[in-house]
């Protein structure tokens, strides 16, 4: 079966003659979490940026459910069913925790009853944002910043979500609630790639596993392939080997 | 708290590599050593005297430059402008040095990083990598230069300028017995530079030694891990 996102020979950076990502080969299956590793300058971020439309690849092809979708720019891609959690908290400070929600749903406004539902649904799934939906998003925590991020997203019911270090610099506990969050969401269906600096917690939740170093696939395969090899990987990231 | 009761000890003409994983404290320890920000709590020293309740530019005076992991430079200034800045200001704190020997110094400089053919283009015109050779120079410029201080030099940098970055600072640190310490998360470029790496999780000092002993540490493997 065809993957939901295939990249194929992806170049791609924001210099000329630096190539971020150096010929990536990739794919994603569908009802499933993707995670990407690698060290830092990898080309972890630059890879999901590349997806999204925000920078695009001079060689290679980025194919969307059965369409090339490199190229276009990023209100397209977001309206062929890609979401884009990206790093930090990417919400509205100054609006409240209920309107940041409504903006998530900007596209599907026409369509009260069904922006209702999906409200009621991220606020069942976020117990803590309805306990402060009428509170501006400035005054929560970074935690609770980070799961309006990730609700705020879901609402157009992306088909594949990307989700950029979800759990950096959050307390452990915080990061222990997003990655249930993130598994709930794959049981329901959504196909999710993720990047992620906490190795360990990627691999745990990740069905397949990416190891990206200088633009290019260093290793790949499924989780139990890569679980007991983690201290060996970092070792030799280590020795720039 | 990014910096949490790290002590770390650099000896004189020593190339030493700060690693650590990402908000392990690297950049703001390089923001404490040069007075940027200042410590809470703590004493730094530099050569026997106490800097850690000095201003950045006290700092700077005594010897401590630094480059950022963005470039900082003077848009709107000359790339001889730019490196010419210790000088000018060495002399405005009394300095004697006259001003050939000083444009002499800058364009030897210039030449020693290969920016001399740029020497009067825009600083806000260079690519990353020049940017940061430019950096370099105007901290090379600075006396006395007795501490070098690196933040991610090599990040987003075309490898060409990297090996010319290597190079110099190996040079300076041989030639002029400059200490430095260097943030990277490039092994293979550390590998080059130091035989001896620091290592940061959480603010503080986890494990120092060559780059084969700290990774083969286990507290080192478990910061990488994301524990």
């Amino acid at each position: 079966m065809q993957a939901l996102l295939q990249l194929e020979g992806v170049h791609a950076g924001y210099v000329e003659g630096i190539d971020i990502l150096a010929g990536i080969d990739l794919r994603v299956e569908r009802g499933t979490i993707t995670g990407i590793i690698g060290p830092n300058g990898a080309g972890k971020s630059t890879l999901l940026r590349t997806i999204f439309g925000f920078l695009h690849p001079h060689r290679g092809r980025v194919v969307f459910d059965g369409e090339e979708i490199h190229g276009l720019a990023p209100h397209a891609v977001k309206r062929r069913g890609i979401g884009y959690v990206t790093q930090g908290a990417n919400i509205f400070p100054q609006l409240t925790v209920d309107e940041n929600l409504r903006l998530g749903a900007w596209v599907l406004r026409r369509e009260r009853g069904r922006v209702a539902a999906l409200i009621d649904h991220a606020y069942t799934a976020f117990p803590r944002l309805a306990a402060r939906r009428r509170m501006r998003a400035t005054m929560l925590s970074g935690g609770e910043a980070k799961m309006l991020s990730l609700a705020k997203e879901a609402m157009t019911e992306p088909r594949l979500l990307l989700v950029d270090e979800p759990s950096a610099g959050l307390a452990p506990r915080i990061t222990d609630q997003i990655y249930a969050r993130l598994l709930e969401t794959r049981e329901r269906g959504l196909t999710i790639l993720l990047v992620d600096q906490n190795i360990a917690k990627a691999v745990e939740v990740s069905d397949y596993v990416y190891l990206i170093e200088r633009g290019q696939v260093h290793r790949e395969g499924p989780r139990e392939s890569f679980a007991p090899h983690l201290r060996d990987i970092i070792r030799d990231a280590l020795l720039g080997a | 708290m990014a910096v949490d009761a790290l002590s770390l000890a650099i000896g004189q003409g020593e190339i030493r590599g700060l690693i650590g994983p990402n908000g392990s404290g690297k950049t703001t320890t390089v923001n404490l050593l040069s007075g940027l920000y200042r410590a809470d709590a703590g004493e730094i020293y530099l050569r026997g005297e106490r800097t850690d309740r000095l201003r950045p530019h006290e700092i700077a005076a005594r010897g401590v430059g630094r480059t950022f992991q963005v470039p900082k430079l003077f848009a709107n200034m000359t790339v001889l402008e730019n490196v010419l800045v210790p000088a000018l200001a060495a002399l405005d704190r009394g300095a004697d040095r006259p001003m050939n020997e000083i444009l002499e110094g800058a364009r030897r400089l210039l030449e020693f990083v290969t920016l001399e053919p740029l020497r009067d283009a825009l600083a806000k015109e260079l690519s990353g990598g020049q940017a940061m050779l430019a950096q370099l120079a105007r901290a090379f410029m600075m006396r006395p230069l007795h501490l070098l201080l690196l933040d991610e030099p090599f990040a987003g940098v075309h490898p060409t300028i990297r090996s010319i970055i290597i190079e110099a600072v190996i040079r300076m640190n041989q030639e002029e017995g400059v200490t430095v310490l260097v943030v990277s998360h490039e092994m293979a470029e550390l590998r080059r530079l130091c035989s001896r790496v620091s290592v940061m999780h959480e603010g503080t000092l986890i494990a120092e030694g060559s780059l084969d002993e700290v990774a083969n540490d286990a507290r080192v493997l478990e910061a990488y891990l994301g524990r």
